[in-house]
């Protein structure tokens, strides 16, 4: 569904991705965990097509990216860590209107059916999303990835900031995503949030992916141990 | 998808108070300026009615006198105002409103109200054309600089484009919605300066409104380029204020000067003293006043077979007369050829600068359309000119009928003075025939979308 192939991207001098090999089956929660500057934001950047691979390739759904920009992204559903909306809009009209730019026109009932499964309160419904919480824009953020029925799901920390409530809440309506058939591949720092949510994990280190497994391989605070041990030694490596 | 952008856009502005107010205060103005202007024209319509009455009855009271003395009694025709005039003056102001009809002389036009005016007018009239060619494109760089760049700063560009959004779709649909926000004020300006200006105006309000929506529409395409090219909406804002600085301000004044010092115009002293002296020495200076009297004297004593002027069966003076016209003629001809090939020259250099400014192209096109451009005033000049050789060979046939006398000691009467009609020329309308302005803004409203375009394919999501 999600696949990277030596997927590079260099600013400059400065490798900010190095040959990236990976990939996110129908199903599959794939949490990419790693420090700021490893390189999680280009791969979502690079599977979106908002950055051109410097080398290598991007798939989703069986289609380069780079050769089919606005068809890979009718199959791709995005969601930031920060979701902007229009303030003057209310959650709705929002949902409204990225929905049906996403090729899922979707209003009156479908809309309010689709803010509840989200969980934003009904009171919020019509009021304008300028006075939202971040919680409340992240749950319109994934009302419109619903609206859209993408068969891939990108999360771009899409829970920092959020209360734990929210976060868990958040968790789960991606996790019923998920049973769905969607491939969710999700950056985060949540080292908890990953092993609650993630199928497997591949923990990034200065535009590497140093390591890869599933959930299960892992028990305890052994996630923790593993990050750690991982990011000092790329660390190292780096320095040396 | 473009349709559902336009909806958006449309009802963004519509919940933006901030652009509400601006239309609403520009709708206002437009208003005002339609009522003063048509006001201002009816009353000079008035004026100018009342002064050729009492200029008729001089004309008809002048009492006896020798026809030659008529022709040089004179008297004023006026310029009638085109009914759309109240929307665009033109050059009306500046060229003069009335010409003195004499013998042996092409007066230029005189009484222009722009030496009347004061001196703060020369910033601009308070018509309906100046606001919509000045304030205009202020208006589509409100509803535009922002459009991309303040999509990209707030963060939804990322969501918009994560959709499947097509950048161009976007820049498309900000436009239309952008000319369909400043559509009312051309609606209401045109359809208010038609309905004042009467029926004849109508068939020139719909290429009024195609030319001012080309104009208004380069800028919004130019403002969006600029927007999609800017990092921040602080950027854009800058880029496009110099843009209309440069368009709406500078260039058209540069322009100007640069026509005015390529093709440089005599002053009216020196041309009319190169006139006085094309007439006395030949236009080519080979054939001297006295001598082309000479000549015609014993033309007209050979076809007669006559010695003397006394002899012959029409009064000399007469034929010298009209003969003298009509040398003088031909020198006017030819000068005020050239005086209006310089002006023309001119209008071609600015019209060519117009790739820096649509507003060079919308200028020479808004005035023909309204009837106030120098070719209307050409033709009233060539009109008047046409009446006035009329009125000087029927004068002077008048004098070469009555041989015998003295000369100048025969009189005419009124009978005479009622045979020559006054100029009429109610029929003010425009009958643009140079439309290049219309062509050259649709090029550049085309350029304008293809930039736009071009800078939305280079699209950067992230400031």
């Amino acid at each position: 569904m999600l696949r990277a192939e030596a997927l590079t991207k260099r600013y400059g001098e400065v490798e900010a991705l190095a040959g990236l090999e990976l990939e996110v089956r129908p199903g599959e929660v794939y949490c990419l965990l790693g420090p700021n500057g490893a390189g999680k934001s280009t791969t979502m950047n690079l599977f979106l097509g908002f950055a051109a691979p410097t080398a290598g390739r991007a798939w989703v759904c069986g289609l380069d990216v780079q050769h089919h920009l606005l068809e890979s992204k009718r199959h791709l559903a995005y969601i930031p860590e920060q979701v902007h909306l229009y303030p003057h809009l209310s959650g709705a009209e929002n949902l409204e209107y990225f929905a049906g730019l996403g090729g899922s026109a979707v209003s009156g009932p479908e809309v309010t059916a689709l803010l509840e499964r989200v969980g934003l309160p009904a009171a919020a419904h019509h009021r304008r999303s300028g006075e939202y919480s971040k919680g409340m824009r992240q749950k319109v953020g994934l009302a419109i990835a619903v609206a859209k029925r993408a068969r891939a799901l990108l999360l771009d920390e899409p829970t920092s900031g959020l209360d734990p409530r929210a976060s868990f809440e958040f968790s789960r309506l991606v996790r019923s995503m998920c049973d769905e058939g969607v491939a969710v591949l999700m950056a985060t720092h949540d080292l908890f949030r990953a092993r609650d949510l993630a199928s497997r994990i591949g923990i990034m280190s200065a535009g590497r992916l140093v390591w890869e497994g599933g959930s299960g391989d892992l028990a305890g605070d052994d996630l923790e141990r593993v990050y750690l041990e991982h990011v000092r030694r790329a660390a190292e490596e780096a320095a040396a | 998808m473009i349709g559902r952008i336009v909806r958006h856009e449309l009802r963004s502005a519509w919940r933006d108070g901030r652009i509400l107010t601006v239309v609403v205060l520009t709708l206002g103005l437009l208003a005002v300026a339609v009522i003063v202007g048509a006001t201002n024209v009816r009353a000079l319509q008035a004026q100018r009615e009342e002064a050729a009455a009492l200029e008729r009855a001089n004309w008809l009271e002048q009492g006896p006198k020798n026809p030659h003395g008529a022709a040089h009694f004179g008297q004023y025709a006026f310029k009638p105002i085109s009914g759309l005039a109240l929307f665009d003056r033109g050059v009306d102001r500046y060229l003069g409103s009335a010409v003195w009809l004499e013998a042996h002389r092409q007066n230029t036009l005189v009484h222009r109200p722009a030496d009347d005016a004061p001196a703060v007018q020369r910033f601009g009239d308070l018509t309906a054309a100046n606001i919509l060619q000045v304030i205009g494109p202020l208006l589509a760089l409100l509803l535009t600089f922002a459009a991309i760049a303040g999509e990209r700063e707030r963060g939804t560009l990322r969501l918009l484009v994560s959709q499947g959004v097509r950048p161009q779709a976007l820049v498309l649909g900000k436009l239309a919605a952008a000319m369909l926000v400043l559509a009312p004020l051309l609606l209401v300006a045109l359809l208010s300066a038609a309905a004042l200006a009467g029926a004849n105006g109508l068939p020139y309000v719909g290429l009024l409104a195609l030319g001012y929506g080309l104009y208004l529409g380069c800028f919004a395409a130019l403002n969006l380029a600029i927007s999609a090219r800017a990092r921040t909406s602080s950027a854009a804002l800058v880029g496009s204020l110099a843009l209309w600085v440069a368009a709406v301000v500078a260039v058209p004044r540069i322009a100007s000067d640069i026509a005015a010092w390529a093709c440089p115009t005599p002053s009216e002293h020196d041309f009319f003293a190169q006139v006085a002296r094309d007439i006395k020495q030949g236009i080519n200076g080979h054939d001297p006043k006295d001598s082309r009297t000479e000549a015609l004297k014993a033309e007209l004593l050979a076809r007669y077979d006559v010695k003397t002027v006394e002899q012959l069966p029409v009064n000399f003076a007469g034929v010298a007369l009209q003969a003298g016209e009509e040398y003088g003629d031909r020198v006017y001809d030819r000068r005020y050829g050239e005086l209006y090939a310089i002006y023309r020259r001119q209008a071609d250099l600015r019209l060519a600068l117009a790739l820096l400014s649509p507003r060079l192209a919308l200028q020479p096109l808004s005035a023909a359309l309204c009837g106030t451009d120098l070719a209307a005033h050409r033709e009233f000049a060539a009109a008047a000119e046409e009446h006035r050789r009329a009125l000087v060979r029927r004068l002077n046939e008048d004098v070469t009928q009555h041989p015998g006398a003295s000369p100048f000691k025969y009189l005419a009467g009124p009978e005479l003075w009622r045979e020559l009609g006054e100029l009429r020329r109610d029929d003010a309308d425009p009958s643009p025939a140079d439309l290049r302005g219309l062509a050259i803004l649709a090029a550049l409203f085309l350029l304008a979308t293809s930039l736009a375009l071009a800078s939305a394919r280079r699209l950067h999501v992230d400031p």
